[in-house]
């Protein structure tokens, strides 16, 4: 990928101390470095401590992918003069795909990618971590939820008989 | 940090994960998982449907649990329904809007009065309620005194759904005249009335839209015959039209199937001054018991001027909606912006009609096609190439609804066959068209459908509804 020299390049650094280069544009998709940048803009290197190394990668990886994913729509928006919509389209579902593929992680990747999202204040990638969960949570009976999260079971039997009574008053809302 | 753990996560990003959570059921196993996740399942929970007899599944005997985030309740499937039994102490009602304090919308099954009056006075901000009714109207109750609590109290309302509420067209227009400060803040008003009654009048329509000027959304069965009095004319529309600007969505349908023999007090030039006079309209259904003529420019100029607004539309016998005679696109298939179309009782639409519709509306995710003599499967064919070749080529969203009703000329195996295009893209068919009778052996053309579903997978199809002769089988032959 060809980037013009001219653009700024910022240090990031994880908390095992591995250091990332980056372009501002990229950095800029995290809120949290975004707000640094503004406050004080000769700002280059920025210690993360809460985010490992392996994490910090994957959180760069994806701001990357939507980055480029917004540049090239843009350029095909002005080639064209108007967008074309199934251009648009495809390339949206083709930035789904990717999502998906890239959501593909180990339930420990997955929690620790949404304390990143929240503490670097990624929206896109906070949202999509956290719709990733909730579908982890979905289809499975407690004892397997307890399991995929690691979770102790706190519920003594009369509070597991008492929560269990009330479910057969709640149905979902019929259409 | 090591291993991070869900039950670390800062509490605004657990509560996020947990709104997300549905079904009902994922909901429940989430609930038992622990104390913290019982806590915050409960705290997040945002509609609800409550089940149950109270006389034989007796209320809980602890404490109902509090849900303070449910915004949409559901209690009209508790039985027995509707009824405060005089025998059995009630324990529900009192008790429902102290568990459930954030309820905005309400459905409930009112057999009689009391248990609107008992409700409504826990919860006076409602902003929405569907009231459901099969029973008749209790006799000798007093016109409008069924939905007059409603009103009295919940000075808020939005809107009010009566689709399935037994009551008289009088009981709707002597509640909503007597409460014109509510009536004014109406935005939406839904009045099937459970198909029971013979639709409102001319005047009963001029009485209710003059004290509602904010509707947004009104659906009502209207009385289109003019072989009567005080029958739905083009002047009524207009009266409509310019008491209430607003209208996003209006449907008035024929309030029984029958064909009448009266030609109508509703003209195509009546119809285009009313969507003149309503710039926001988006959906918009008119089934009329007569065809009305000439109403193809109609549509069209509908389509020039408003192709993006326009997105559904439900047109009962309108002459010359789409005809497809030659290459340019004409009627319906102008209106490019169409997310779903229904076209009803129609002599004079056909194959080429449906080519016409499958290039111009490009857009449309939903079709319905009730009562048309002149199609045949080559229409349908023609429809599902148009669609399955412009989501090879483009990409775009396609047809993924089809309904095929009564029409005479499709039988369904050919029907069956000529969606193959479409296989993977449907989610939801419905069709009752024949299963055979030009072949005299049944059972083997009936095989010969079915085998197109065993053998060939429809993969996102989600609900299918189909109709049998009495004592056939779908089984499949092999």
């Amino acid at each position: 990928m060809a980037r013009s020299s001219t653009e700024n390049m910022i240090t990031l650094m994880s908390s095992d101390g591995e250091e990332f280069m980056v372009t501002e544009k990229v950095a800029r998709e995290c809120t949290t470095i975004r707000n640094m940048l503004e406050d004080d803009c000769v700002i280059t290197n920025i210690p993360l401590p809460n985010v490992t190394s392996d994490i910090l990668s994957m959180v760069i990886e994806y701001c990357m992918e939507h980055v480029a994913a917004a540049e090239k729509a843009a350029a095909e928006t002005a080639e064209k003069g108007s967008s074309s919509a199934p251009a648009a389209a495809k390339a949206n579902k083709d930035l789904e795909e990717w999502d998906k593929a890239f959501m593909n992680v180990d339930v420990y990747t997955l929690c620790d990618l949404i304390l990143a999202a929240n503490y670097l204040n990624v929206s896109g990638l906070l949202d999509l971590t956290i719709q990733t969960a909730a579908n982890l949570i979905k289809g499975k009976s407690p004892e397997q939820i307890r399991k995929t999260f690691h979770i102790q079971n706190d519920l003594s039997l009369e509070e597991e008989e008492k929560i269990r009574s009330q479910t057969p008053w709640a149905f979902e809302k019929s259409e | 940090m090591e291993n991070a753990n869900i039950n670390h996560f800062p509490e605004h990003v657990l509560l996020r994960i947990f709104s997300l959570i549905e079904p009902t059921r994922a909901r429940n196993a989430a609930s038992l998982v622990s104390r913290r996740w019982y806590g915050l399942e409960r705290l997040t929970r945002s509609s609800l449907s409550l089940r149950g007899n109270l006389i034989t599944n007796p209320y809980p005997p602890h404490s109902f649990p509090r849900f303070p985030s449910v915004s949409s309740l559901d209690v009209s499937n508790l039985s027995p329904w509707g009824r405060v039994p005089s025998d059995t102490p009630f324990l529900v009602l009192p008790t429902l809007p102290h568990c459930f304090p954030a309820v905005t919308d309400l459905t409930l099954y009112s057999r009689d009065r009391t248990a609107l009056i008992s409700l409504t006075h826990h919860w006076p901000r409602l902003k929405r309620v569907k009231l459901i009714r099969w029973q008749n109207r209790p006799n000798g109750a007093h016109i409008g005194s069924d939905l007059n609590p409603l009103f009295d109290v919940c000075q808020e309302i939005e809107e009010v759904d009566l689709n399935e509420f037994y009551c008289w067209t009088e009981d709707v227009v002597e509640a909503v005249r007597s409460h014109p400060l509510v009536a004014r803040n109406l935005t939406g008003l839904d009045l099937m009335l459970t198909n029971s009654t013979d639709g409102f009048r001319a005047s009963e329509l001029v009485s209710i839209v003059e004290v509602c000027p904010s509707l947004r959304r009104l659906i009502a069965p209207c009385v289109f015959h003019t072989g009567g009095v005080d029958f739905v004319s083009d002047a009524t529309l207009h009266i409509l039209a310019t008491n209430c600007p607003y209208l996003t969505t209006l449907h008035l349908l024929a309030a029984n199937d029958l064909q009448v023999n009266h030609p109508l007090a509703i003209t195509a030039a009546g119809l285009e001054i009313v969507f003149s006079s309503l710039p926001l309209l988006t959906d918009f259904f008119l089934d009329l018991p007569h065809p009305i003529v000439e109403a193809g420019r109609l549509i069209e100029n509908l389509g020039q001027c408003r192709a993006s607004l326009i997105q559904n539309l439900k047109l009962g016998n309108f002459e010359g909606v789409c005809k497809g005679m030659w290459l340019h696109l004409d009627g319906v298939a102008i209106c490019g912006g169409l997310k779903s179309l229904c076209l009803k009782r129609y002599h004079d639409v056909s194959d080429a009609s449906l080519a016409a519709i499958g290039r111009g509306c490009t857009g449309l995710a939903k079709f319905e096609l009730i009562g048309c003599d002149l199609v045949t499967e080559l229409g349908i064919q023609k429809l599902a190439k148009k669609f399955e070749k412009r989501l090879r080529e483009t990409g775009r969203q396609t047809l993924k609804d089809l309904t095929v009703l009564q029409c005479a000329l499709i039988s369904s195996p050919t029907l069956v066959k000529a969606l193959e295009p479409l296989r993977d893209q449907l989610q939801r068919l419905q069709f009752n068209c024949r299963w055979t009778e030009l072949d005299p052996n049944m059972k083997e053309v009936l095989a010969e459908g079915f085998c197109l579903w065993p053998y060939k997978s429809w993969d996102n199809l989600r609900e299918l509804s189909l109709w049998l002769p009495a004592g056939v089988f779908p089984v499949p032959s092999n």
